[in-house]
């Protein structure tokens, strides 16, 4: 039996050892496998959206002057006359010291080139000093386009509308004794988007 | 000799087995191989709002940044914004709990109105808190199986005379248990 043994254990060790390790390498290589797939269909994934809008830049462009046209001084009082930019002429009030005698009175009026969105249009001052080199007169109140605006209006293009004409009037007040003369001045007008 | 080898090998097979029941158990060799699994929830990624730029007017070439915090963009160039809506992107992770992830995000993708393209470029995500901020790759740590708020900005560049129109494009999040 002892003998017997003997020969076993070396047959056994005569047994190349690489097959043995072959066979407990596939076992190995095995599990390795299946950890890999695992990891793979686990992601997760997402398109997250990305906007903009680019929109042209705000052109203002004035097409007419705020023009109050001649005006004769009936009296030695104050006075006011109004540019309407709706009706786009001169109003007197009743009992002014103030008369219209010619030329051509009418509205500002600016283009406004841009996007589709609402824009602000503004006057740069809330009353402008127009002068003939040695006096003065005031012009306030100004009205930015169609409706009771003010001096700040917001404007809301049309659908497809890019390019809007907006009038502008205002109210010019005179003076006790104002000297005759052709007074002008200027004024900033800004246009923002909202 | 190879037959005998072969003979041999089947025979001392042979012997083992006739081991297990009838030769003492010194001489049987037996060995456990370990399998080991982990079993995790997919990690999903749900995107919860858009990256937006709002609208902006160009003057010259420029970019706009919106940071993955919110907040006013900033614009450099001939850029300038002027409003809209303004927002990070934002999306959430969904897995398993105190596990480590790993959330990626390309450098840049492109946006189109449908002809002209623009850069949306140094593509950021960033961790609800602590603050974690990174391009590129962000690894994180789920502190619960839902986590919201995380967070992705980028630079848009806008080139000279771009056409105007609305851009728009999707950024691809990925999301890997390490």
């Amino acid at each position: 039996m002892f003998l017997m043994f003997r020969r076993f254990r070396t047959k056994f060790f005569g047994l190349k050892k690489d097959t043995v390790i072959k066979t407990l390498g596939l076992v190995t290589l095995s599990g390795m496998c299946v950890n890999a797939v695992s990891r793979y269909v686990m992601a997760g994934t997402a398109l997250l959206p990305i906007s903009a809008k680019i929109i042209r830049t705000l052109e203002v462009t004035v097409t007419a002057s705020l023009d109050f046209g001649t005006l004769a001084i009936t009296d030695e009082r104050a006075g006011v006359v109004r540019v309407d930019p709706i009706l786009d002429r001169l109003q007197v009030s009743g009992g002014s010291s103030i008369t219209a005698a010619g030329g051509t009175p009418r509205a500002g009026r600016i283009k406004v080139r841009g996007g589709d969105k609402p824009f602000t249009v503004s006057v740069e001052q809330s009353v402008v000093a127009l002068t003939n080199g040695s006096s003065t007169v005031a012009v306030r109140d100004f009205n930015i386009g169609t409706g009771n605006n003010g001096s700040i209006a917001n404007i809301t293009p049309a659908l497809n509308e890019r390019t809007v004409s907006i009038p502008i009037g205002a109210t010019l007040e005179t003076k006790v004794a104002q000297l005759e003369g052709d007074y002008i001045g200027v004024t900033r007008i800004f246009a923002n988007y909202q | 000799m190879q037959n005998a080898n072969k003979k041999i090998i089947l025979s001392t097979a042979t012997l083992a087995a006739v081991g297990l029941t009838g030769m003492p158990a010194a001489q049987a060799a037996t060995t456990g191989v370990p399998v080991k699994a982990i079993v995790l929830a997919p990690v999903d990624v749900t995107q919860t709002q858009s990256l937006n730029f709002g609208s902006l007017t160009e003057a010259s070439a420029g970019t706009l940044a919106v940071g993955v915090a919110g907040g006013a963009p900033v614009a450099g160039g001939g850029v300038t914004s002027i409003g809209g809506t303004i927002q990070p992107g934002g999306f959430k992770l969904v897995g398993t709990t105190a596990r480590n992830i790993t959330v990626t995000a390309p450098n840049s993708v492109a946006v189109s109105n449908g002809t002209a393209t623009m850069n949306v470029t140094g593509i950021s995500i960033a961790s609800p808190g602590p603050a974690n901020t990174t391009t590129g790759t962000l690894t994180t740590t789920l502190g619960a199986a839902t986590v919201s708020n995380y967070r992705l900005g980028g630079t848009l560049n806008v080139g000279a005379g771009q056409a105007t129109g609305t851009y728009t494009g999707t950024v691809t999040v990925t999301a890997n248990y390490q």
